[in-house]
């Protein structure tokens, strides 16, 4: 096995990667140069708010400058003794990073199997009705993450939370407390909202993947386990890890499912605890909290560098032809198929539904008929709330969503855009410096918690500075936050895609005497634009959806969605909070597949077919 | 090429550095461009000019409010009505979120507000007006109708926060004295909201420990000898005991008052909410009662209070909308339902409150705190609740 392995390792990985005139001539280099801008734009977007938010971790903050007796902004290790050593420590912090570090390991395991197998499944194998599957499999990635706990709670709720209980309760089954709420549930909800992250990595890797390579394998007497093994897995490594990098990273990070199903179980993540300390005004140890976070993805990242520090050697796109033959399911195609749809059918009626139905419902899961309504979406005035119109009455809603829609879509794009540059100058300039500062660089926005980078963006932005003009108050800020927060998505896909894509068809160009700009149209964007584009609808789903970021940073006047929905929230509107869920959904999913049809380099496509 | 790389980094790192210092730093701030009316004291006691504050409000043109209510937005709507200034009033900015925005904006010298409404009266008290971010201003043709207590900072409106009980399941509060709260009948029976996610509850807390007399006194009424306490005071054993009960913390105010007042329980529990859930309960089908009669106390008096920060783009207009909020045109929108009590005595609450819609009967059977207490007490207060967060 190994032969073959070093066989293809030869082949392009081999002989270094770096194209032709990066040497010798050396004087003038347009990826240097894109190299070096980015380093700028990145060093001045991310390491410095970045920074700032580390350094209100020792900072004397206003709120405590009485009680320490200390000046403001004067140098402090009480928010760290507070948070690691104080008799508070355990519920602040302590626990909360134990919880943490339990579901993210669990949520990271469980979405990547599920995400491999069903990427497998959909790609490499001759399953029917790949294209609807392939973009079902999306869905669950647009809906907010909170939905889910929603849905969960809804159905699950017991009798320990006071108040109406849920529908299982109501029919008559008793639900014990660890299926109702706690670390069960939450792994549960967030593996059914964060697989589709790991199904498009995946997808997207399989698909580039040369099937000669495993027939050769086959030729030479591998059964399909040992092809599975040491040709597939192998050459799937970088997405893997991708994966598990981001899965993990953002399970970290989330907030709104911990914070439906652990709060009443009192079972705390770094997230809710920076929350709590968030709204009983403790911001230096909340700052201590979001450096734990840090820490964690830096931990990740020096993980990731360890594992792939050898990854050109999986180039598997080379100047060949590829061909890809799927893997032939035989009798098994009926029963696959039946458990795919299923399978989708869980992850996606099921919560829509839940979340559906209870917006025509006075009291949600109370089936009497009187109880039914359809208010919440079309009353002039709603009758549990007055002065409160139906949704589709609103004459807010249409230009909260043309908002969203704007914030989301140029974020998407301006994202997009420089994800790939990033990804670009980080595989053609590996040998540098520079291309690992770049690379971990443009991760970080992902393990930074949105409330704390929205509020260095606030001060960042709130005075011009040099030839930067003040930008807090503008939709511009923003857009160019939005934009920030999803590089890593759009730079983790761009790189591990720039990865299997060998030098080889450049060169031949440049062989041809192709300058640089023509070779980047021509050649890599073309033959990066399906992860391109996947990196660009991801950042536009999770901008749609992104609410942390946006509290900070909202113009008065000028909302989204999400805001709208937690508005409603906050009056305790659930249904019509719901609502607006659906709606985003909707609309989502409605524009990704506009998308996707105009581009015809569509992610579900690029999958299914 | 290596050091190449290096010197440019250098140089990138340097380029960073200089922009980060706000090169412009003093003329960055755009200077209103209407006219400021400078020197002329028509704000204070002695030279106020009603007149004049319409005049150079309307010359500003436009003004911008955070505010903690949801029903900003209709007061804002009839003050764009009466004085043509265009109001945007974005409503539900909790206080985290207003207290973390307004400092940043503070510190950054760009203040994009000009008048904050905000339940958080410790930190306005404690940090706000003392670190110059923000005054209070009351309105001096007004303040003969308003009591001076309530005046700094000034309070928008009052709601009363009531303990209360499932009106179906009991005919009469099954509770007379609040330390029949920290009993084991209701231990995991006390439903409030978590004080971690809605700090205004810190307030009512701080305003048991501010009581502490009136506490020991209901304990003796209530067992018939002395409570020995190894705290500070009677208020702060009510507090622990409380806390050592297991109550259920939930999100927000409305869940408890489901939680109580659902229909169909069998044993539902007593809570604290705002009064305002009473205005809902009907279409809810919710079973809310109190009793005011409840030793040594209801509930707690909850003051919405407003300030203005010092560099406000339009601090006319910010003071026109404050006088407006304090008269009843512009207190309708909270003085009208139930629930909503004006500080002006001159401006009557809302008929349809239950007991009472005096203001004054009830401050009676409600606690009343001191924000720079409140402030005093709270990082001893969130020990407290942390320590029996323990698992």
């Amino acid at each position: 096995m190994r032969h073959i392995k070093e066989l293809f390792a030869a082949k392009d990985g081999g002989k270094t990667p770096r194209l032709l005139p990066l040497r010798g001539r050396g004087a003038f280099n347009p990826t240097m140069v894109l190299g070096i801008v980015l380093a700028f734009v990145l060093t001045y977007l991310i390491a410095i708010p970045v920074f700032m938010l580390v350094i209100e971790s020792v900072q004397v903050h206003s709120i405590d400058a009485g009680y320490l007796q200390k000046e403001t902004g004067s140098l402090t290790f009480s928010y760290f003794k507070r948070a690691l050593t104080s008799r508070v420590s355990s519920v602040l912090f302590l626990d909360p990073l134990a919880n943490t570090l339990l579901i993210a390991t669990c949520i990271t395991f469980c979405t990547t199997i599920v995400g491999y197998v069903l990427a497998w499944i959909i790609t490499r194998t001759d399953i029917r009705a790949k294209k609807i599957f392939a973009t079902l499999a999306v869905v669950p990635f647009m809906l907010p993450s909170w939905s889910y706990a929603a849905a969960w709670i809804t159905l699950f709720k017991n009798r320990k939370q006071a108040g109406a209980p849920g529908i299982l309760e109501v029919m008559g089954f008793t639900i014990p407390d660890f299926l109702a709420y706690g670390p069960l549930p939450i792994i549960i909800c967030l593996t059914m909202h964060y697989f589709p992250l790991a199904f498009l990595m995946f997808g997207n890797a399989f698909q580039r993947i040369d099937s000669q390579m495993e027939e050769s394998a086959q030729i030479l007497g591998a059964n399909k386990l040992q092809t599975a093994i040491h040709i597939l897995l192998p050459v799937m490594k970088p997405a893997i890890m991708s994966t598990i990098l981001l899965t993990f990273a953002r399970t970290v990070g989330t907030f709104g499912t911990p914070y439906t199903l652990g709060r009443p179980v009192r079972f705390n993540t770094l997230s809710t605890s920076l929350y709590f300390t968030y709204q009983s005004g403790e911001p230096g140890v909340m700052a201590v909290i979001a450096l734990a976070m840090l820490i964690i993805g830096a931990l990740l990242v020096a993980l990731d560098v360890y594992v792939l520090r050898e990854y050109k050697r999986y180039v598997t796109m080379g100047g060949k032809g590829q061909m890809s033959r799927p893997f032939t399911l035989g009798p098994l195609q009926v029963p696959m198929n039946l458990l795919v749809g299923l399978f989708l059918f869980v992850v996606i009626v099921l919560p829509l539904g839940v979340l559906a139905l209870s917006t025509f419902m006075v009291t949600p899961g109370w089936f009497v008929k009187d109880n039914f309504t359809l208010q919440f979406w079309f009353a002039e005035e709603t009758r549990v709330r007055e002065a409160v119109p139906g949704l589709l009455r609103d004459p807010q809603l249409l230009s909260v969503t043309w908002t969203s829609i704007k914030v989301a879509g140029i974020g998407a794009l301006i994202c997009g855009t420089l994800g790939t540059l990033v990804g670009y100058a980080v595989v053609r300039l590996q040998q540098y410096r520079l291309s690992k500062y770049l690379r971990h660089l443009s991760f970080l926005p992902y393990l930074v918690p949105g409330i704390g980078f929205g509020a260095a963006y606030l001060v960042l932005f709130a005075t011009g500075r040099g030839p930067i003009p003040a930008l807090y108050g503008t939709l511009l800020l923003m857009i160019l936050a939005m934009s920030v927060m999803y590089l890593p998505l759009t730079t983790r896909s761009s790189i591990s895609s720039m990865a299997q894509m060998g030098a080889e068809p450049e060169e031949a160009a440049m062989i041809l005497g192709a300058g640089w700009l023509t070779r980047m149209f021509r050649i890599v964007i073309p033959i990066q634009k399906r992860s391109l584009f996947s990196g660009m609808l991801l950042a536009f789903i999770q901008g749609m959806k992104e609410l942390s970021l946006v509290i900070m940073l909202a113009v008065p006047g000028l909302e989204v969605l999400t805001t709208l929905s937690i508005r409603y929230t906050d009056n305790a509107l659930m249904q019509m909070s719901n609502g607006v869920i659906l709606i985003i959904a909707f609309i989502t999913f409605l524009l990704t597949a506009l998308s996707q049809r105009l581009t015809k380099t569509n992610l579900a496509q690029g999958i299914g077919g | 090429m290596k050091s190449k790389v290096v010197y440019s980094s250098l140089a990138m790192l340097i380029i960073a550095l200089v922009l980060l210092s706000p090169v412009t730093a003093a003329g960055t701030k755009e200077q209103a461009k209407e006219p400021q009316f400078e020197g002329e004291a028509f704000w204070t006691v002695d030279g106020y000019d009603y007149d004049k504050l319409v005049a150079a409000a309307q010359a500003e043109g436009s003004l911008v409010a955070r505010w903690q209510s949801g029903r900003a937005p209709q007061a804002a709507q009839a003050f764009e009505a009466k004085y043509g200034i265009k109001t945007v009033a974005s409503p539900r900015f909790d206080d985290s979120e207003n207290i973390e925005r307004l400092r940043r904006e503070v510190q950054a010298k760009n203040v994009q507000v000009d008048i904050l409404g905000m339940d958080d009266g410790a930190i306005i008290l404690s940090e706000f007006i003392p670190k110059g971010m923000v005054v209070s201003w009351t309105p001096p043709d007004l303040a003969k109708d308003i009591a001076d207590a309530e005046e700094y900072p000034q309070v928008v409106y009052w709601q009363p926060c009531v303990i209360g009980y499932n009106s179906a399941i009991y005919s009469e509060s099954p509770i007379k004295n609040l330390w029949e709260l920290t009993e084991e009948k209701w231990r995991g029976k006390f439903v409030t909201c978590d004080p971690q996610i809605q700090p205004y509850m810190w307030h009512f807390f701080a305003a048991v420990i501010d009581h502490g007399d009136e506490f020991a006194q209901a304990y003796q009424d209530l067992y018939g000898k002395k409570l020995v306490t190894k705290y500070e005071n009677a208020g702060w054993e009510w507090v622990a005991r409380l806390f050592a009960n297991n109550p259920i913390a939930v999100e927000h105010d409305t869940e408890v008052a489901k939680a109580i007042g659902s229909p169909g329980q069998t044993n539902p529990p007593i809570g604290i909410h705002t009064l305002t859930r009473h205005r809902d309960a009907k279409e809810q089908n919710l079973h809310l009662g109190f009793d005011p009669n409840v030793k040594p106390a209801v509930g707690f008096a909850m003051p919405t209070y407003m300030v203005i920060p010092v560099d406000a783009p339009h601090p006319n207009a910010a003071r026109l909308w404050a006088r407006f909020l304090l008269t009843s045109e512009g207190s309708f929108p909270w003085t009208n339902v139930v629930g909503g009590f004006s500080p002006n005595q001159t401006i009557a609450a809302s008929k349809s409150n239950p007991f009472t819609s005096s203001w004054g009967e009830w401050l009676d059977v409600l606690l009343m705190f001191d924000p720079m207490q409140s402030a005093e007490v709270r990082r001893d207060l969130i020990d407290m609740w942390l320590m029996s967060q323990k698992k």
